[in-house]
């Protein structure tokens, strides 16, 4: 794979379009009966889900990043994130829907054109416009790091 | 990395044991500076170190280890005797090897420090070459120096000899437990079956025993049985003869042959071999002798990875015994109750697997017992109880550095100098137990000094100087322990740079929080402190009662739960500020869905467990009891994991449902006293 290219995952939240590098993507899940509700925990935090033995928090996106909640509904997905390939750094994140997977030249990745934050998502890597569709680039180390404080 | 790093690196994981084995041998050689056996054992430690240094390029370690090894080859040959000097000069020795095997280069100043220890070796060496000359004149009349004899031993037990109750076996054991045996059987008398009369006894032994012992010790073995059969003993070698190539050559030839071994052609053996080899005899023999592979080595994190696999097989199995359950298949169900029971076994070893005993770790407190107590003039014993016990790796691995840090805070602060002790009308030297035990599914580990101790008051004192506790609080006298381990307490007039009591105690709690451990202090003035440490087992596995409060399920571990109750209208009327009185007792009790925010709902079925709590009872309301089982506890990753209400970790229920792990302790610390105080 030639190093000016990177291999993103776009998904929705709301009316936006993000995208996080696809390396960091250990698997998609859709949104069901799976996740066990945690007591007294963040309310970001929807719960634990039982992924391949290990037990793995669940996030929600939209919660994070302000957003009004929205009934649940069948294109809901959990992407599983992890950091460095390790069981215990796993988190599944949800979002409103999966898009593509796409990519892109590095030199196509413009700066953010996101001045404010997003509940408390205040650093975007990046912007990308395709086709007249802005496609945010989100961290997903600085996401990890969001959530686990 | 390169094969050889890989070899390298075992040989330092090697060496690192040697070297803890070599510690181990000089504090018994301390106390015991003439054995002979802890002496082959430390040149055995050392040897090793050498030749495998110098196979993997660590040159500087074979060569500092030669000279340390050339001193113990003098005192393994009576040329030199042990004192305190070579031992403290050893322990020295011993730090250099393990600075030498961590590093990889040295640089100049290190060079030359070890140039300099080099040299001090050598002049240890040197040193009693004088009485060296003399010894050598006195040894080398004699043939051995170790005082290894062997003799022959024949014995022809009389046919009666089962009549007064003699088991032979038990002779031959004895014999055994001498030293080493060689064990020839004469069975040609043993008649046919149809003759065969079992309270007759017709086999003969021929026995090559090589032992330290005089040759009384041996014949004190047949006291009782002298009457009973024809008994003849002789020293036939000035050695170890069962070492002897020769004899060993001998011996397998007789015994592939099926034949015994002659007495007089054996003698001839030994004279004709004598004549052909020096008078004295090579022991580095000894050290070839191949011991019986008891243990093999693996990689900690196949163990790891054979730990997790078998979590897993345990979670499918309870899936598999739900499936098996509910269908009408007897087949499935056989098939599945099999797998149950192998599945059980295999966890069983699994988790024995990863247990190690604790006294691998024992060894580095007694040398800083030893050296702490040397630099603060203190005299102190240094007692291990239970040093066997085997607890999971992971906890061990965690376990280390909180008892060091109590250990050094019992050398420091807690035993008094020998004048103070002896003006108290103590023993001048002190003691230090380090005691560990079971106790249900838990390891008790205990700490016990027989210091000055501390006077709970001045705790108390201290903590209100301090600001953590309110003047006028009333505390149980445990609370008042409990205190040192609050972060930010410390008894100040006892700093010093080793350490200060109670400085870290907030650490140590944590750290043993952390693999679900509880500890506690109890002291008294002039009698001492000791340490409490609550363990659990393993890790990964508990007996748990699952439980549902809400819509979630909870784990609660049997090994606290003292009672079930359930919830009556006639308790549940008697609930006044969070106290149940129940058969004419008042449980201060904690109901769960406060504690999870959870909406009461009128209709459910109320049970109340009843769990032990520091030294009394507390009940937790809950809905319904769902069952025992076997789980297997998943740690929680930082999002999930929350102190403040015990949820400590998670565990996959058979259905492929997930729930919640209480860690109870800290649940109700954490809730119970908040709501008492409202």
């Amino acid at each position: 794979m030639n190093e000016d290219y990177k291999t993103l995952i776009s998904f929705k939240i709301d009316k936006h379009t993000f995208a996080i590098t696809s390396l960091k993507v250990v698997n998609i899940l859709p949104l069901e009966d799976n996740i066990t509700q945690i007591p007294n925990n963040k309310d970001y935090v929807l719960g634990m889900l039982n992924f391949h033995g290990s037990i793995i928090p669940v996030c929600d996106l939209r919660k994070i990043m302000d957003f009004e909640e929205r009934e649940r509904k069948i294109e809901n997905s959990i992407l599983i994130i992890s950091l460095d390939d390790k069981k215990e750094s796993q988190i599944g994140i949800v979002v409103d829907s999966i898009k593509e997977v796409f990519d892109i030249s590095l030199d196509s990745i413009k700066p953010s054109l996101f001045k404010n934050k997003l509940g408390l998502i205040d650093n975007f890597a990046g912007t990308i416009n395709i086709d007249d569709d802005f496609i945010h680039l989100l961290d997903v180390n600085y996401i990890v790091n969001v959530i686990e404080n | 990395m390169q094969e050889i790093d890989l070899f390298k690196q075992k040989f330092i994981e090697e060496s690192m044991e040697n070297v803890s084995d070599l510690e181990e041998a000089l504090f018994l050689l301390e106390n015991d500076n003439t054995n002979i056996d802890i002496i082959e054992r430390i040149f055995r430690a050392m040897h090793s170190l050498k030749g495998g240094g110098a196979m993997f390029g660590f040159n500087e370690l074979s060569d500092f280890t030669h000279h340390l090894e050339t001193i113990y080859d003098k005192v393994r040959n009576n040329l030199l005797t042990v004192d305190e000097n070579i031992i403290s000069t050893t322990f020295k020795a011993v730090d250099q090897i393990k600075h030498l095997l961590n590093i990889d280069d040295l640089d100049e100043d290190e060079k030359q420090q070890l140039e300099s220890f080099k040299q001090e070796l050598i002049a240890i060496v040197n040193d009693d070459n004088s009485k060296e000359e003399n010894k050598h004149i006195e040894l080398n009349k004699q043939e051995d120096t170790t005082g290894v004899k062997t003799y022959f031993v024949d014995f022809k037990p009389h046919a009666d000899i089962f009549a007064n109750g003699t088991n032979v076996l038990f002779l031959l054991d004895d014999i055994a437990s001498l030293g080493k045996v060689d064990v020839f059987y004469d069975n040609q008398k043993v008649p046919e079956l149809s003759d065969f009369d079992p309270t007759n006894c017709y086999v003969n032994w021929k026995i090559v025993v090589s032992t330290e012992e005089q040759l009384n010790e041996l014949q004190d073995i047949f006291i009782f049985v002298e009457d009973e059969c024809d008994l003849n003993i002789k020293a036939i070698y000035n050695g170890d003869l069962l070492n002897e190539d020769y004899y060993i050559q001998y011996s397998k030839e007789l015994k592939e042959k099926d034949a015994v071994v002659d007495y007089n052609q054996l003698k001839k053996l030994i004279e004709d071999n004598k004549s052909k080899k020096p008078i004295k005899t090579d022991k580095k023999v000894q050290y070839l002798t191949a011991e019986k592979i008891s243990s093999i080595r693996v990689a900690s994190n196949k163990i790891d990875e054979l730990v997790n696999n078998v979590s897993e097989l345990v979670t499918i199995q309870a899936q598999l015994q739900l499936f098996a359950e509910n269908s009408e298949d007897s087949k499935i169900i056989v098939l599945s109750e099999n797998i149950e029971k192998l599945t059980r076994q295999l966890r069983d070893i699994a988790f024995s697997v990863s247990l190690i005993p604790l006294q691998n770790d024992m060894m580095r407190f007694r040398r800083l017992v030893r050296d702490l107590s040397k630099d603060l003039n203190k005299q102190i014993e240094f007692v291990v109880e239970g040093g066997d016990i085997e607890l999971d790796k992971n906890i061990i691995e965690h376990l280390g550095d909180p008892l060091l840090h109590m250990i050094r805070n019992c050398i420091d602060h807690g035993i008094e100098t020998p004048d103070e002790r002896i003006s108290k009308g103590k023993n001048p030297t002190g003691t230090i137990i380090l005691k560990a035990y079971y106790q249900g599914s838990n390891v008790i580990i205990k700490i016990i000094d027989d210091g000055k101790g501390i006077e709970p008051d001045k705790i108390f004192e201290r903590a209100v100087e301090k600001g953590i506790v309110e003047e006028n609080s009333d505390m149980s006298r445990k609370q008042i322990f409990d205190l040192v381990f609050v972060s930010g307490f410390s008894m100040k007039d006892n700093v010093s740079e080793i350490s200060g009591r109670g400085v870290g105690m907030d650490v140590v709690k944590r750290k043993i929080n952390e693999i679900r451990g509880e500890v506690s202090i109890d002291s008294v003035v002039d009698e001492g402190t000791t340490v409490t440490i609550e363990l659990p087992l393993t890790l990964s596995i508990i007996d748990g009662l699952v439980v549902s409060v809400g819509e979630n399920k909870y784990v609660i571990p049997i090994a606290v739960i003292e009672k079930l109750l359930l919830m009556t209208p006639e308790i549940n009327n008697s609930i006044f500020n969070n106290v149940a009185t129940i058969e004419g007792e008042q449980l201060p009790v904690i109901n769960l869905k406060d504690v999870f925010n959870i909406d009461k709902n009128e209709n459910s079925t109320e049970n109340i467990i009843k769990v032990k709590h520091d030294e009394g009872y507390v009940g937790l309301i809950i809905d319904e009891i769902v069952g025992e089982y076997q789980t297997v506890v998943k740690p929680l990753s930082k999002v999930l994991r929350n102190d403040q209400y015990g949820i400590s970790g998670a565990s996959v229920m058979g259905d492929g449902s997930l729930s919640l792990v209480l860690d109870i302790n800290r649940l109700i610390n954490n809730n119970l006293k908040e709501k008492i105080q409202k």
